[in-house]
Order: structure tokens, then sequence, then C-alpha cells
């Protein structure tokens, strides 16, 4: 347990002067300022704040900027060590190779938390700057519940991407692979959403939401077993791929 | 106390039904600098992959302090300091933070244990250079510096000279030397030059296609180094006066009272016999030493030679 | 309804606590083991065995005094193998240095005496012996001489002495020498005065002894040498155009016995140097040797100002 906390103090150390990582983070702020301009541009009256948020913080920003920030991310992660052949000096320490894996993980779960609240934050003052939206206590509870939701299945629905990145001593494949596996994330939740982690992930996240309609009602049981499920392939496959990684 | 650091029994490495390790049985014993040599290519690295568990052998097994290294890594590898081909670093980190990454991973001996680490290997601490400007010979330092961070038992350096210029290998060499002299570490080296071998270890294992040919002590091989005639006589000193006249040799040591080695080898034998034939002393033997080392191992290798 | 709250929140609360004190304990306990683990290998000898632990940990101090303890023994152990392996290497040298030249020397005295020589040849056949024989005395009494520097039992008389005058005085008897082994050199004494406490024993058997290194082992032709101060101390630096020490042998040709040439070619007896070496540092000073870049090696002696050396 110690050895773990151990090792994720020491992921935040080695993403020092890593001015990528943090430039990934105004990304978060992308859909936020479209979000006042389309509004503005409808000319709404008493826009409904919750709505706002919707649009601003909670469609594309986690249906396909946090999946893409997040996969580049874990490539990230992965890649200097196997671009410079340090993996071979972090067995010898010994650090155990799945603790290695979560510890990544962990590093994408704080990641996507910060992004989302920044996301949130950012939604929160487009409007109210610009005069779109009032504040209200229901709203925000739902604004940061949601955001909260999201950033803890996203990383779990980017293991997949993660374990490739562990796989693979180059970046090109798993950035590749983040852009097909989010588009079709989005394309399978019309035709069958328990099959991607992604699109299983945007079905707990709107289970209980009146607007969204999809041709399939939802079942929250079975789109996290869909999660889990591919979770524990991802990590057992990169566990594998780590074993052999030399 | 067992006396071997690493022992390596019948140990074999195939990729596809090629074997590039074959029934290797190498014996480093404690506080002794063991030299693996071998060319390029010869399964050096592979050897020093398989003592460390980085890759795992298709037969026979490595013991490390008398114990197989599965289900001890955590005894272990604490003991180990290892420098395997090139040494890889955080491009963005500089090489304090590199240091102290691996300090806070494996726990460290004593306060301050990056800046010493850093001293010996003379880079600078609280440099603001970070890994990835770093040249070659600094990289190797680190890997070093890295590698003693430790301060291990067992250090296992693989080419530790590769890259660097004659300055720095003179440096590399002297620093090994000093960790065996002056620290009593084990230390098993690999190279592809000679020179460096016999000027560093203790015991040396010659490998050649994945084969541990011979494995000796220097000072056993360096008899087979030496230049010189070895006279044995009945009496020394009548010897050394018919020498010193006849010949005017100067260039000779006493043994004892029937031994003498005469160190020009380009002599004629044939003369001196006569002469010391002629003053009634009785030659027992007369022996040409006039192999090198190079010889010798060309001869071992089957006339490839080593370097 | 309150009070269940904040009873539950009270338990988990507890419970929390209750598991970071099981963890650190079995951390605790873990570590605890190692040690037992290491100490046991330390008691068996293993001075070279360490224990390994984080900043944050509990037994950090513990186990860093216990590295302390081994490093210091194994240095000390280290220490003591090295020189009892130089005393036996001490030996066996030694023996061939007093062999060769007796053996040689009962050879030419056994030709003279069985009469297989006579007149002029028998005359050349004595000088020879007694030449050899005054090597031999030469270097027992260098060895003498070492042994009791070793030992420390040379006294020393220090007395204020111009450094730059005596050096001119024996420097004057080496140019002769020099010349007729055709030797080029180059010698920069200041014409000011540089008052130290100096043996001149002492100081003319530093001089010779370091000369006649370059003589009769450097294999170059020019010798260079140059005294120097500065606010502590007087340097002295001597240099060759010779063919240097190889690196890795440099720390040790001040030792006792040291050849760079394996072979044992040539004349000398091992000592020259390592008598330099206590000399100096019987005037409180210090000698190093330091490879030229082109070729050459530099031998530098430093000797303090003003110091009374008791």
């Amino acid at each position: 347990m110690r050895a773990l906390l151990n090792l994720i103090q020491i992921e935040f150390l080695k993403l020092r002067r890593k001015k990528f990582v943090a430039g990934m983070l105004f990304a978060a702020l992308i859909m936020p300022v479209i979000a006042v301009f389309y509004f503005g541009m409808l000319d709404t009256k008493e826009l409904d704040p919750i709505k706002f948020y919707k649009w601003a913080t909670l469609s594309y920003t986690p249906w396909i900027l946090l999946p893409v920030v997040l996969g580049v991310l874990s490539t990230l992660l992965m890649y200097d060590e196997h671009q410079n052949d340090m993996l071979k000096q972090l067995w010898v320490v010994p650090i155990g190779k799945l603790a290695y894996f979560f510890s990544k993980f962990f590093v994408m779960l704080m990641y996507s938390n910060v992004f989302m609240m920044i996301s949130a934050i950012g939604s929160i003052l487009a409007g109210l700057l610009s005069g779109l939206i009032p504040l209200t206590a229901p709203s925000l509870l739902f604004l940061f519940g949601k955001c909260l939701e999201i950033s803890l299945l996203a990383p779990a629905a980017m293991l997949p991407v993660l374990a490739l990145a562990a796989a693979q001593r180059n970046y090109l494949l798993p950035v590749g692979f983040t852009i097909i596996y989010t588009f079709f994330g989005f394309i399978l939740l019309m035709t069958n959403m328990y099959l991607h982690p992604l699109s299983a992930m945007t079905a707990i996240l709107v289970r209980n939401d009146p607007v969204v309609i999809l041709n399939e009602p939802i079942n929250t049981g079975k789109a996290f077993l869909v999660l889990g499920i591919w979770s524990l392939i991802s990590t057992i496959g990169a566990g594998f791929a780590l074993r052999r990684s030399l | 106390m067992d006396n071997l650091a690493i022992e390596c029994r019948q140990l074999t490495k195939r990729y596809d039904e090629q074997s590039v390790v074959n029934q290797v049985n190498l014996n480093v014993k404690r506080e002794h600098i063991y030299g693996l040599l071998g060319r390029n290519g010869a399964g050096k690295t592979t050897i020093m992959k398989m003592i460390l568990g980085l890759t795992a052998p298709t037969s026979g097994e490595v013991l490390i302090f008398g114990m197989p290294l599965q289900r001890n890594e955590k005894r272990l590898y604490p003991r180990i300091g290892a420098l395997i081909e090139k040494p890889g670093f955080y491009p963005n980190l500089t090489g304090t933070e590199n240091l102290e990454i691996f300090a806070k991973l494996r726990g460290t001996t004593q306060s301050d244990a990056v800046r010493k680490a850093l001293d010996v290997v003379g880079l600078p601490y609280q440099d603001r250079k970070i890994f990835g400007q770093y040249s070659m010979g600094m990289k190797q330092r680190l890997g070093i510096a890295n590698a003693i961070l430790h301060d291990p038992e067992l250090l296992i350096l693989d080419e530790p000279t590769n890259g660097l210029d004659p300055i720095g290998i003179a440096e590399m060499r002297a620093f090994i030397h000093n960790m065996s002299a002056q620290f009593g570490k084990t230390i098993l080296i690999s190279s592809h030059i000679l020179s460096e071998i016999t000027l560093l270890a203790d015991d040396i294992g010659i490998l050649h296609n994945g084969i541990l040919l011979e494995e000796n002590t220097i000072a056993e091989l360096e008899k087979k180094n030496r230049k010189y005639i070895q006279l044995e006589v009945s009496d020394a000193a009548k010897a050394v006066l018919t020498l010193e006249q006849d010949f005017s040799i100067k260039d000779y040591s006493v043994q004892d009272l029937h031994l003498l080695h005469v160190y020009d080898t380009s002599l004629d034998m044939g003369k001196i016999n006569q002469a010391l034939i002629q003053q009634g002393i009785t030659i027992i033997s007369a022996q040409r030493c006039n192999d090198t080392l190079e010889d010798y191992f060309r001869k071992v290798t089957g006339g490839e030679g080593i370097a | 309804m309150n009070w269940i709250y904040i009873f539950v929140t009270g338990i988990i609360f507890c419970a929390g606590i209750i598991i970071f004190l099981i963890g650190r304990l079995y951390r605790v306990r873990d570590q605890l083991s190692m040690i037992q683990e290491a100490l046991q290998d330390i008691r068996h000898g293993n001075m070279n065995r360490r224990i390994l632990t984080r900043d944050d940990d509990m037994v950090k101090d513990i186990c860093r005094q216990i590295n302390a303890i081994t490093a210091n023994s194994q240095t000390q152990i280290v220490r003591l193998n090295l020189a009892e392996q130089r005393y036996k290497q001490l030996m066996t040298g030694l023996s061939h240095d007093v062999k060769t030249p007796l053996t040689s020397l009962v050879g030419y005295l056994e030709a003279v005496q069985d009469g297989k020589v006579s007149g002029a040849e028998k005359e050349a056949y004595i000088n020879v012996a007694l030449d050899k024989a005054h090597d031999l005395q030469r270097f027992v009494e260098s060895l003498f001489e070492w042994v009791r520097l070793d030992a420390g039992e040379r006294p020393f008389q220090l007395e204020n002495t111009d450094l730059n005058e005596l050096s001119r005085e024996i420097l004057a008897g080496w140019i002769p020498v020099l010349e007729s082994s055709h030797f080029t050199y180059q010698i920069e004494i200041p014409e000011t005065e540089y008052f130290l406490q100096i043996d001149r024993n002492a100081c003319t058997r530093i001089y010779n002894n370091l000369i006649e290194n370059v003589l009769y082992h450097s294999q170059g032709n020019a010798i260079s040498l140059r005294i120097t101060e500065n606010d502590a101390c007087v340097e002295i630096l001597l240099t060759d155009n010779g063919k240097g020490v190889p690196i890795e042998d440099l720390p040790y040709i001040f030792e006792r016995l040291y050849q760079a040439d394996k072979s044992r070619a040539g004349r000398g007896n091992g000592l020259g140097l390592a008598i330099v070496k206590e000399l100096v540092a019987g005037h409180g000073g210090s000698i190093k040797a330091e490879n030229l870049p082109e070729s050459g090696i530099a031998f530098t002696v430093t000797l303090p100002k003003n110091r009374l050396i008791t």
C-alpha cells in the first residue's frame, strides 16, 4: 500500500517541466467558450443553467475531448520510460509490474479530475460573465456531481489505451488508436452501447436524463460490467506486456 | 558465509533454436572483480540480463549470494547496483532530480546519498542542466551514480567504458578499481577489450559464441603472459657469471639457487647452452616463455582473437 | 436520527485510523525482520551489507547507524587486507632484489677463488664483484632507511634554510651527470630567498631520488625544475618528457617496491619514490604525480612555509 503511494508520488515528480501535459488542460476550456457564442447567438431568454452546463461541460468534453486528452496523456506517461530503455532500471529496484501500471492509472485519475474541475469552473465563469445564466445551488450541485462521475469513469474507460501504450515502444500507434477508439465509442453509443467502454461510460452518465433518448433502455449494471471487464482485460494485458517488455 | 556472490549453473539462453548462451557456469567470488571478456555478440549482455532477472533463462539457474532471484527480489535487488547497456533517465529532469526519484524508489543507506553519489562520479549537485542535454560521458556517469546510489555489495557493469573518451575511460577504470580496492565491492564487468580486463579484474571469464571457454584468475593467466627465458641450472652463481661475461646480459633475476629468468628473449639459446656446458654447468631445463595474453586468447578462441 | 450519523462517522473515522496504524505496524515489522536478516549477515562477517530505508521510515535512524558502522569497519578491513597484501609483495620482491646481485657476486668471487682468471681479468672480476657488493649495500641501506622512515624513527633536523640556495647547490652537482646522460635541462629558481624549516640531508635525498627516477626510468631526454611560492607554501615542480605512468598505476608510485615496469627491467630498487614521500611528509609537506597531457610526468612537492614542525 505504502509502496504504491510512494510510486504515485514519484509519478508526479516525473512530470516536472512537461509543458505539454499542463498545456493539454487548456482543452477543458474549449467547450465553455464555444457555448457562450452558441447560446449568445440563439438569444434565448431565461436560459436554464443545467442546460448550459450540459452543453458546455457535459457533452463533447467527456465524449471526445477528455478521452483524447487522456489517451495522449497515457501515451506520454509510458513513452519516456519505454523510449529511454528505463524499464530494466525500474524492474531491478524492484518495482511490481502491476503497481507500476496502477500508479500510471492513478495519475490519469488525478489528471481527469483536474481537467473536469477546470472545465466546470470554466463553464460557470463563462456563463456568469456573459450574463447567460444565474448562479443557482441545484445546478452547481448537478454540475460538480456529474464532473466527479466523469473524472472517475473516463480513466477506467481509457485503460485499454494505457495498456496499449505499456506494450508499445513508439507513440504513433497508441495516439492513433486513441482517436479511433474515441470515435468508435461515440458511434457505438447509437448502435450497441454495451460493447465499448466509452459508450458504456456515456450510458452511465446519461442514465436518468429525460432528454437523451437512446435506442435501448439504459442498464447501469450492465454498463458497469462492460467497463469492469474491459478494465480487467487491459490490466492483465498490460501486466503481460510489461513482463515481456525487455 | 557463502563465498560466491554470483553462481551460474548451466545457464542457457536460446532464441528460436539458436543458442545465444550455452551452458555457462560462471562464478563470481565475493570482493573480487570478475571480468567477462568477449566480442560483441558473444552473449555478455544476455548473461548479465539473466543474472539480473531481466531475461528468463531457457534452462539453468542463477544464484545470487546463494539464493535464487525469483521470490527473493525484495531481498536481493537492493544489494545489487547495475548498469546494463546505455543508461536511461527522464530527459525532462536534471541529474539530481533523476537520482532523487531512484532514491525515493529504493530507499538509501545514508542521508544525502544523492549528493554523495554525484560527488563520486564528478557530476555537479543541484545543476540546472536536464538529462536530455547531457553528453554521452555525463549520461554514463549518471548511470554509474545510480548504480552506486544505494551503496550495493555487488556491481554489475556492462561495458562501462563504451562511448567514453580516453580520459573518461581512464577515470572509469580508476573508479572501478577504487570501488574494489577501497570499499571491497564485488564487481562483475564485461568488456570486449582485453587490456581493460587484465588491468582491472582479479578473475576472468572468456566468452566466445555463447560458451564460457575459460574461467581463471588473472594471476594464473599472467603466467602465460611473461616474456623471459627460464633456465634451470646446477649452479646459478656460475651461470650468472657466464651470462654477464660472455653475453653481457644484465637484465635477469635470480629466483633461487638453481632458477634464473633472463628477460631478453631474443637470445641465441644454442650458444648459451654451449657456453654454460663449457663452464661445467649442467642445464636441467631451459624454457622460452614468449606468449602474450593476446596470443593465448587467439589460441583459446580458435584463432579469431578477442578484441 | 442525527446522532446515528455522528456515531457512524465516528466509527468509520476510528476504523480508518486503526487500519492506518496496522499498516504502519506491518511496515515496521517487515523492516525489523529485514534488519534482523542483515544483522545476521553482518555477524557472519559481511561488512558490505547495507540496509535501505526511506526518509519517512520509523526505523530510519537505526538503519543508517548500522550502515555507518558496517561501512566504517569495511574500510578498516580493506585497509588491513591491503597492507597485508603489500607486505607479502614486499617480501617476495625483496628476496629477488637481494638474491640477484648476491648470486652474481658469488659467481664472480668463486671464479676468482677457483683460479679461472688471472692478471688483469682477475682484477676486473674483483672490481665487478665489489660494484655488486656496493649495489647490494646501497639497496640494504635504502631499505633500512625506508623502514626507519616508515616506522617514524628517523629524526628530522629541521633548520631555517634558504630552499633556493640549497636547491642550487644540489642541482649544480647534477648538471654534469645530466649532460653526460644527454638530458637537456631547464631550471628556474628565483633569486629571492625562501626560508623554510628544512633538513638538509633529507632535502638532498629528495632531489637525488627524484632526479635519478627521471634519469633511469622516464626514457625521456629533458628535465625541468621550477620553484614557486604562494602565501602558504613553496612548490617544487619537476617534469620530464618521458613515457609517463599508466593512470591506474599513478596512485601507487609512491609505495614501496612499486615498479611501473613489471618485467623488473632496468636499475632501481623501487624504494626511491617511497623514501621521497616519507621525507617530504617529514617536512609537513606533500608530493603528487600527474601525467602531462603530451608526454612525461610532473612531480609537485609542496612544502609549507613558516611553520614549526614538531
